[in-house]
Formats: C-alpha cells, structure tokens, sequence
C-alpha cells in the first residue's frame, strides 16, 4: 500500500519534470530555428518607432509683451482603412462639418483594404477644435446608439459608425492682429508642413531661431523600454521692439491720408533715434498673414512685401537735410552764409531750376531749407564738391543696405563720378533728391544721425531674445557719426526754425518739431512722369531731445502734388497721435520737470 | 540499552517524521520559489505600469502644451487693437487728445515698463539632484573612498 503511494508520486514528478525538461528543449529549438531571426526582425518592428518632434515655434511678442505671432492647437482628420465600415457615415459626417467634399472623402474611405498592416489615409487637415467638438458628440452619439441595437440582438446589422476615423492634434502659426504689423511680423507658411519656414519680415530673418531644433526620437511600443522623451525646447520667442498700439495708430492715420488724397501707396516710418529702435513702420498694402496664401493677390506683380525697405524711390527735397548736413560739416557753408538765387544755377551744362521755377533774390542757408530752393541746394553742393559731397553721402549709408533685420530689404547703388551713367549735373540734381534713389528705412536711418546729435544707429526690430527661460537683449549699435554734434545740432535749428517761419501745416503745438517736405518726381520709360510726384516728409522732435524721427511718403497723390500740402498734414497728425501714446508732454511742461 | 534510548531511537527512525522533514523541505522550496516569482512579477507589473504612465504623462504634457499655447493666442485675439478699440467705443470712451491730457509728476514713478521679462542669461550650474551614491558603481565608490582617506591623511601631514 506504502510503495504504490510513493510509486504516483514518482510517476506524477517524473511526469511534470519531462514536460518542463520538453518546453526547455523545445524554447532552445524555437530560438535557434532558422526562422528565429526572421521572426525577432519582424517583432523588432512593432517594438519602437522613430518619431520626430517639431518644437513649438517661438512667439512673437511687440515691445509691451502684445502678442504678435502666437500657435493655436488644430487637427488632421484621417482614417485607418483597417477599421472603416461605413464609409457613407463618414464622407457625409465630415463634409457637413468640416466642409471638406463629400464624393472625394467617400472615394478614399472606400478604399479596400483587407490587410492587418494599418493604411491611413488624411482626410482633412487644419481642423478647429470646435468642429472635432461636433464629431466628438456625433461619433458619441452614433456609439450609443449601436450599443443600444446590440442590446437588442442586431448584431449582424451594420449600424451607422465612424470607426477608423482619427483626429490628430497639432499647432499651427497664427496672428491675433492680423494686418497689424503684418510687414514687419512676415508670415510661417504653416500649410507646407515639413517645409514650412518664415517668409518676410522677422519671422524670415530670424527663422531659425524662432524654429528650434527638430529632434528625431524613437517610442518604445513595448511598456518594459518605455523612455522619457528627452525635453525639446521651444523655439525662442522674439521681442520686437514695435509698439502694437502706435503701430495701428500709424497705420490708421497713413490709411485714411491716402484714401482723402487719392494716392497710389504710403509709407510711415518712425524710429527713436537715440537707440535705433524701430517703434513703428506702417504700409500699405498690408496682408493678413493668417491667409498668407492670398499673397499674390495683395501683392500683384513684383510689390514689396514692405515698401518701406523693399521700394526705393527719388525722395526728392527731404534729400536736401543731408545735403545740407554735409555741407555745414565740411565747412563749405554755414547757417548765414547768403545765397542770391536768380531761380537758375547751370552746373554741367545743364540749367537747374527751382521747384516754381522762380527767382528768389537773397537768402540765407535757413531761407534755401525754409523755400526748398533746389538752384540754392545745388549751388551748395557744388560748392562741396562732388568727391565730398558723395563720401558724406557714402558716410549716411545712403547707396547701402542699413541691414535692418528684417527679411527683403534692397538698395540701390549711387552713381559717383567715374560710374557709367554720371554726369557733372547729378551732381547738382542728386543735391535735391533727384536721380538718387533710396529707401525710407535708408532715409530716416541717415536724418536719424542728425536728430541724435550725430551719430547714425543701427535701425533694428529685434529688442530681445527669450530662449530657454533666460532673456537676451539686443543692445543698440552705433554704425558711424557722419556729421558732428555742432553740425547736428544746427541743421536741427535751422529746420525747426523754417518749419516756424513758414507756419508749416507740420507744425504740432505745444512740441517744437525739425522737419523738411519733399517733392520728387517720377522716373518712367522715357524721362520724368507728367502730373505724377512722390510727396515725402521727414521731421523730429522735441527738438531739445528728440525721442522720434517720423518718415512719410505718399506715393502720386491726387489732391495735390506737393509734399507740403499732403505729407506735411499726415507727419503731423502722426504726431499729435504719437506723443499721447509715448506718454511725452508738451515741451514747456517737460522742461518744468525737468527743472524741479 | 535503556528504556529511555530506545524510545529515543524509536522517535528518531518514526516514519513520519522523516515525511514530515521532506514536506516541510518542500514547503520551504515551493515558499522560496513563489516569493522569487512574486517579487519578478511584481517588479515587471510596477515597471510596466510606470512605462505607461510615462507614456500617459507625455501625452499629458503635449496637450497641455499645445492648450497652454491655444490659450495664450485666444488671449492676444480677446486682446488685441482692434478688439480693445472696439470694446472701448462700446463702453463710451474715444481716442484721448493731447489737449485732453493732464501731466503730472509721480514720485517714484518710472513710467511703462516692459510686460515681458524673462531673467538675463546666467553662468548658473545645474544643481545635482541625486547623491552621487545613487549612481555610482561599487568600484567607483570604493576608489573615490580611498582617494578621501588618502587626501585626508595627507592634509593631516606637517
């Protein structure tokens, strides 16, 4: 009885021992089959994935914090081929909400598909979260209403589903302002997906940085190598050194001045001139960057995205402050150095007269700036020279690029003796701003040396650099003194005092302002364009401390086409609007802080 | 032999005895074994679930992200200059003039500054937030013992 006990205990343990010692053997055949590898190959795939992570790209921010180009969460819609069984459901669901073609969207839904591998295919793309908000409760809604038929015993019917459709979010490149500054700010062509980048602008010029490094990592599918994803920082996020709201006061006041004198494009540039700093830059046509891809319709033809460093054009007489500037510089003149204009000067050969074509007997160099006598202005840099004349100018920047940083600026070179096409009488033409050509940027970056007592900065967008947590500021650049303080200053006095004198319509009360017009008329085909001028004006002020330096160009008024008549009324507007939202008080007031 | 070694010997060669130290060796084995599968089963299941949330916690983090940044624009739409502008009108107000403003002096006041300011760049170290016990080797905590005790012994010299 005792033995046959102990005997089933060693036939149920010998028994179990051979089937272990089986398994054992049979796991070592299975691992060392030839089919092994295949096999460790094939489940290799299913292990990990690669996946690359696009970094947030960085926000654009004006210099009060505004944003100016910021990211929105938003959807692509697709379907796994694997799980769709009612492709009609589907085409239907998502074209009443999404908009997106019925016949196309049930054409690519109904696609056999018998395999186990997954088949995606995209359905729709930048999706808002409020229309997958829809197809959430529908899809939801469709859900329980099946549950509720399997309840019922119809599970063979093939109730009306969504399965296989999935919606994936993502970010996209969005601006809260719209137009706004939208010729500073650029555009992120988002819909290109891989290939998106900046165009124009800061978001062009500063692309990189603004994109951060895509990094590829591999995702572990199997739970026991699951890893952090390493940390992917953002993009740095910029700040400008615009003010969103002076920026829209600009663009509002440059808008209804070209609607009243019917012309053909505007320009308003302001610039602090003591740091370079660019506080607003206004121009028309502007675009919204959120519909980017209507860039060719805002912008026919070969237009500059920003006409304010993307057009040159003949400024005309706003040309002459530096003229003047040179002139005083060098000694060839001073303020009450007297000038009988006879309304003709000949230089080259060829007769110069003045704007009226009228004499204006004896003046002094105030007089030349006060009536913008372009037979004065001439005589002035004939007496200059032209070797000085176009190294003052070189000095200006006035032929080069100012390298605001801002994507699209171009530049036209000045023609100097010894160039193909230079004659004795540009001389005395480019001294009145004719047969030179330079951008606004140009322009206000060379008259910003001489409201800054002389020295010449470096006109730039970019205040900061937010990367990582840490701020990086970008501290102003002095890029040459063109003219001395002395010569600064004075030519400052000389221009406030004619701008007073004359009762120009540019004057601002209770704020002393310097300031020149300019008229210039347009090169075409074949010589100078009838009934057509460029009308410009460039000022600055409190004259005691200029804290700003406004540029405005309004290209072929209607109403009139003198600069004095329409541009000098828009740079004063800009101004009575500019110093409420600069916080800067009426000179008298100011000097009576300051005295305390 | 003695009444008292007989019965000793008669309890030492009892029969179930002998089963009874085979069972409890077998015991003892099968409770070692269940332990050991117990403590991998429960490290694998822990290991695994912490790779999940993991996962859950980056997908977490993502939306977040992508919320945050959502949010942070629908502010700057609710916000921006022509929403302001148009709010203000609503509410009565105009664009002031230069004539309608009263200038004042504030003690202390330093006029409008920046919204946005992140700190400046520093040559800061990142700071260690695990003791060097945690991550190193026996070998490397062995030689850097006796590296200290040897630095220490030569500090004590004259």
């Amino acid at each position: 009885m005792k033995s046959k006990s102990f005997w089933r205990y060693y036939f149920v343990g010998g028994a179990l021992t051979l089937a272990g010692l089986f398994i054992f053997i049979w796991m070592i055949r299975i691992l060392l089959s030839p089919e092994a590898e295949t096999f460790r190959e094939i489940g290799g795939r299913y292990e990990t994935f690669p996946k690359t992570v696009y970094p947030e790209r960085g926000n654009i921010y004006d210099r009060w914090g505004h944003l100016l180009a910021g990211n929105v969460e938003t959807y692509e819609i697709g379907a796994d081929l694997r799980y769709v069984t009612d492709p009609q459901t589907i085409a239907a669901t998502l074209s009443s909400i999404t908009g997106i073609d019925y016949n196309n969207t049930y054409a690519l839904v109904s696609e056999p598909w018998d395999s186990d591998l997954p088949r995606y295919v995209k359905l729709a793309d930048f999706v808002e979260p409020e229309k997958i908000a829809q197809l959430e409760a529908i899809e939801k809604q469709l859900n329980e209403t099946r549950a509720n038929a399997s309840r019922r015993n119809r599970k063979d019917d093939v109730m009306p589903n969504m399965d296989g459709v999935i919606w994936t979010p993502k970010l996209k490149r969005s601006y809260p302002e719209h137009t706004l500054g939208s010729n500073i700010v650029g555009f992120y062509s988002y819909r290109e997906q891989e290939k998106a980048r900046g165009y124009y602008g800061v978001e062009e010029k500063y692309n990189q940085l603004l994109a951060g490094t895509p990094t590829q990592v591999t995702v572990a599918l199997d739970p026991y190598k699951i890893q952090d994803i390493p940390e992917i920082p953002p993009g740095a996020s910029l700040v400008l050194t615009i003010d969103r709201d002076i920026q829209a006061m600009a663009e509002r006041v440059l808008d209804e001045h070209i609607q009243s004198s019917g012309a053909k494009s505007g320009t308003v540039v302001i610039l602090d001139p003591e740091t370079g700093e660019l506080i607003a830059m206004a121009v028309s046509d502007r675009l919204d960057p959120n519909h980017y891809w209507d860039y060719s319709k805002v912008f026919p033809g070969i237009m500059a995205y920003n006409r304010a460093i993307g057009t040159t054009y003949e400024p005309g007489s706003v040309f002459k402050v530096l003229t003047m500037a040179a002139a005083l510089d060098a000694g060839a003149v001073e303020p009450s150095t007297s000038f009988l204009d006879t309304g003709v000067i000949m230089v080259g050969g060829v007769a110069i007269r003045n704007w009226d074509r009228g004499a204006w007997g004896p003046q002094d160099m105030t007089g030349c700036m006060q009536h913008s006598l372009n037979v004065c202005l001439a005589w002035v840099a004939t007496e200059l020279g032209p070797s000085k004349f176009y190294n003052y100018l070189n000095n200006f920047g006035i032929g080069h690029l100012t390298g605001i940083d801002l994507s699209g600026e171009v530049s036209q070179p000045v023609l100097i003796p010894g160039d193909t096409g230079w004659y004795e009488v540009n001389l005395g033409t480019n001294a009145f701003g004719q047969g030179v050509a330079a951008t606004p940027i140009q322009m206000v970056t060379a008259i910003g040396a001489v409201a800054n007592h002389g020295k010449m900065m470096a006109p730039h967008v970019l205040k900061a650099v937010i990367e990582n947590g840490e701020q990086y500021n970008n501290p102003p650049q002095v890029i040459g003194t063109p003219i001395s303080r002395q010569t600064a200053d004075t030519l400052t006095e000389m221009l406030a005092n004619s701008l007073e004198k004359e009762s120009s319509v540019a004057l601002v009360e209770g704020y002393r302002v310097a300031g020149k017009t300019g008229t210039a008329e347009i090169p075409g085909p074949g010589g100078y364009l009838e009934n057509a001028t460029n009308a410009s004006f460039v000022g600055w002020g409190p004259v005691d401390d200029p804290r700003f330096v406004v540029y405005v160009w309004l290209e072929q008024p209607q109403t009139s086409p003198w600069g004095s008549v329409v541009a000098a009324p828009l740079f004063s507007e800009i101004v009575q609007n500019l110093v409420v939202l600069m916080d800067l008080p009426p000179d008298a007031i100011r000097q009576e802080i300051a005295s305390h | 032999m003695t009444a008292h070694q007989r019965i000793n010997q008669a309890y030492r060669q009892a029969p179930w005895r002998k089963a009874t130290q085979i069972g409890v060796l077998f015991l003892i084995i099968a409770v070692l074994g269940a332990s050991i599968l117990w403590i991998m089963l429960t490290v694998t299941v822990q290991a695994a679930s912490a790779g999940l949330q993991i996962q859950d916690l980056e997908a977490r983090q993502e939306e977040l992200q992508r919320s945050i940044a959502s949010m942070r624009t629908d502010i700057a739409i609710n916000t921006s200059a022509s929403a302001m502008e148009a709010r203000a009108k609503e509410l009565g107000f105009h664009r002031a003039t230069k004539d309608e403003i009263d200038y004042m002096v504030i003690p202390g006041y330093t006029g409008r500054q920046p919204q946005i300011s992140a700190p400046p760049p520093t040559a800061s170290v990142s700071p260690v937030l695990i003791k060097p016990s945690y991550t190193q080797s026996l070998s490397e905590w062995l030689l850097q013992g006796i590296l200290k005790m040897n630095e220490q012994a030569g500090g004590l010299a004259p």
